[in-house]
């Protein structure tokens, strides 16, 4: 009789363990999908960055403005599909919650950034900067591959690149350009990239 | 049959779209029957083959098809097959891609005009909603209704017709259209930058004086942006509509009265830098609005 029980209590405690098992098993598929999904938000984030870069890099941008365009409406709207399946996933993880944030946030700092190409209508002043812009461009897209593929950041690339940049504006662009102040609020949202992303 | 075609279920291009390749494949079944070279079915595919185009851009698109099809069957052809065989395979695709082409333009046309306007209405929508979301932010620290409106907003932006930017797009149409969708993509990054800006923590006493102005400016704005969509539903408008040029002049003059400072200094403190910049914009905001308008004129 009583060697019965303990076995029905054996195998009681076997299913219990089997349910923590499983239970745990989805966690961990559920938490990997999200992760994967905020990757995947950093990679569509990146090219985002890089596709917005072009107005000032590439030299045929005044020629071929629909096709750059074009470009970057299929990188924004990659980036929105990307961004709204992860607040899918994320609404039942709080976990994940702080992160998400800090996407929204950085895109909504890109797309502070680059008010810039609006805001300046001399394309030779993006010449004078081109080296500058092609290091933020690269340290930037750099950093968010990095924290896509969730290795461990150095912001020191991006903040070297932001002095040059800010050398530059001293010497050089404050002078030439007709509205300075644009390019301080281009620098303004350039360390608060970089402190949003060394945050994460 | 006209009246019929008049129901609003045709405004829909995913509709004409598909009445066009039923009846194009329609046809191409009857003229594959009694006139096909090859009896290998060439004249359906390529009719249907052709006709997946996307809006506005039927003609080159079509065209565009039309080649690659002959071109990888002449290269199937000649690596697996003769060349009597190819010649006959292109008499009917030929034959196919002119059916598809033709049904694709004349049949129930698609009606680009409806197609960016449906879409632009709600995206303007979400626009006034989010703007007033974000002066909620930036006058009483309260994100919850901006985090809403941005969700709307981003959903909204998913629907965007970037069709506008296809290779092939009308050519007639293309400037005026790409025009009005830059500006409008503009509208939506200028307020993101918007969002982001009202986070940081202003002043209070600037923002004390500021509130009715940016009160009258959400009012304006939505204002602005409900005569756009009365524009666009192509209804007449019954009152004129103010811009809020004045209000930004308010804005700024309360901002130099607090911090008296000249833009050209350019060691002004962060929290005023954030400030400039968030005039900045609504600036840019103000400018794309008038821009939207004027392109409706």
């Amino acid at each position: 009789m009583g060697n019965d029980i303990f076995t029905k209590t054996r195998v009681l405690e076997r299913y219990q363990e089997g349910i923590i098992f499983l239970f745990s098993l989805f966690n961990w598929i559920a938490e990997q999908r999200i992760k994967k999904s905020l990757a995947d938000c950093f990679y569509a984030l990146a090219k985002v960055q890089n596709a917005q870069f072009a107005a000032y890099l590439r030299q045929d941008y005044l020629i071929q403005q629909a096709s750059y365009a074009n470009i970057l409406n299929h990188q924004r709207q990659n980036f929105l599909k990307k961004i709204q399946y992860a607040r899918k996933l994320v609404q039942y993880n709080e976990k994940f919650s702080a992160i998400f944030s800090k996407i929204e946030n950085l895109y909504e700092i890109i797309c502070s950034l680059h008010l810039l190409k609006f805001r300046v209508n001399e394309y030779s002043v993006f010449e004078i900067s081109k080296r500058e812009m092609q290091g933020i461009e690269k340290a930037s897209t750099n950093l968010l591959i990095t924290v896509a593929k969730n290795k461990k950041i150095d912001t020191a690339e991006l903040l070297d690149e932001i002095h040059l940049f800010e050398t530059l504006f001293n010497r050089t662009l404050q002078i030439v350009v007709r509205d300075p102040v644009v390019f301080l609020f281009f620098i303004q949202d350039l360390y608060a990239f970089n402190s949003v992303i060394a945050s994460i | 049959m006209h009246s019929i075609l008049l129901l609003p279920v045709f405004n829909n291009n995913k509709i004409r779209h598909s009445i066009r390749i039923i009846c194009a494949i329609f046809i191409a079944l009857i003229t594959n029957y009694y006139f096909s070279f090859t009896d290998e079915g060439w004249i359906i595919m390529a009719a249907a083959f052709v006709m997946l185009t996307t809006v506005g851009s039927a003609l080159y698109q079509g065209l565009l098809r039309f080649f690659l099809l002959a071109s990888l069957v002449t290269v199937a052809s000649l690596l697996f097959s003769s060349i009597t065989a190819l010649t006959l395979r292109l008499n009917d695709i030929a034959i196919g891609a002119f059916i598809g082409i033709a049904a694709n333009i004349i049949i129930l046309p698609d009606r680009v005009d409806v197609e960016f306007r449906s879409t632009l209405g709600p995206l303007l929508q979400s626009y006034g909603a989010y703007f007033s979301g974000i002066i909620e932010l930036l006058l009483k620290n309260n994100q919850k209704n901006a985090e809403i409106a941005k969700i709307q907003v981003e959903k909204e932006l998913l629907h965007l017709p970037i069709w506008v930017y296809e290779v092939g797009f009308d050519i007639r149409m293309q400037k005026g259209y790409r025009y009005f969708f830059m500006k409008i993509s503009q509208i939506s990054e200028i307020l993101f930058a918007l969002h982001y800006l009202a986070r940081h923590p202003f002043d209070v006493k600037l923002l004390e004086r500021t509130h009715d102005v940016f009160i009258q400016c959400v009012l304006k704005v939505n204002q602005f942006i409900l005569a756009l969509m009365t524009v666009l539903e192509l209804k007449k408008l019954t009152e004129g509509v103010d811009d809020f040029e004045e209000e930004i002049a308010l804005i700024e003059n309360e901002f130099k009265k607090i911090a008296p400072i000249s833009l050209e200094l350019l060691d002004i403190e962060k929290a005023s830098v954030y400030f400039v910049e968030f005039s900045y914009a609504l600036k840019e905001l103000h400018s794309s609005l008038v821009s939207l308008a004027k392109a409706l004129r």
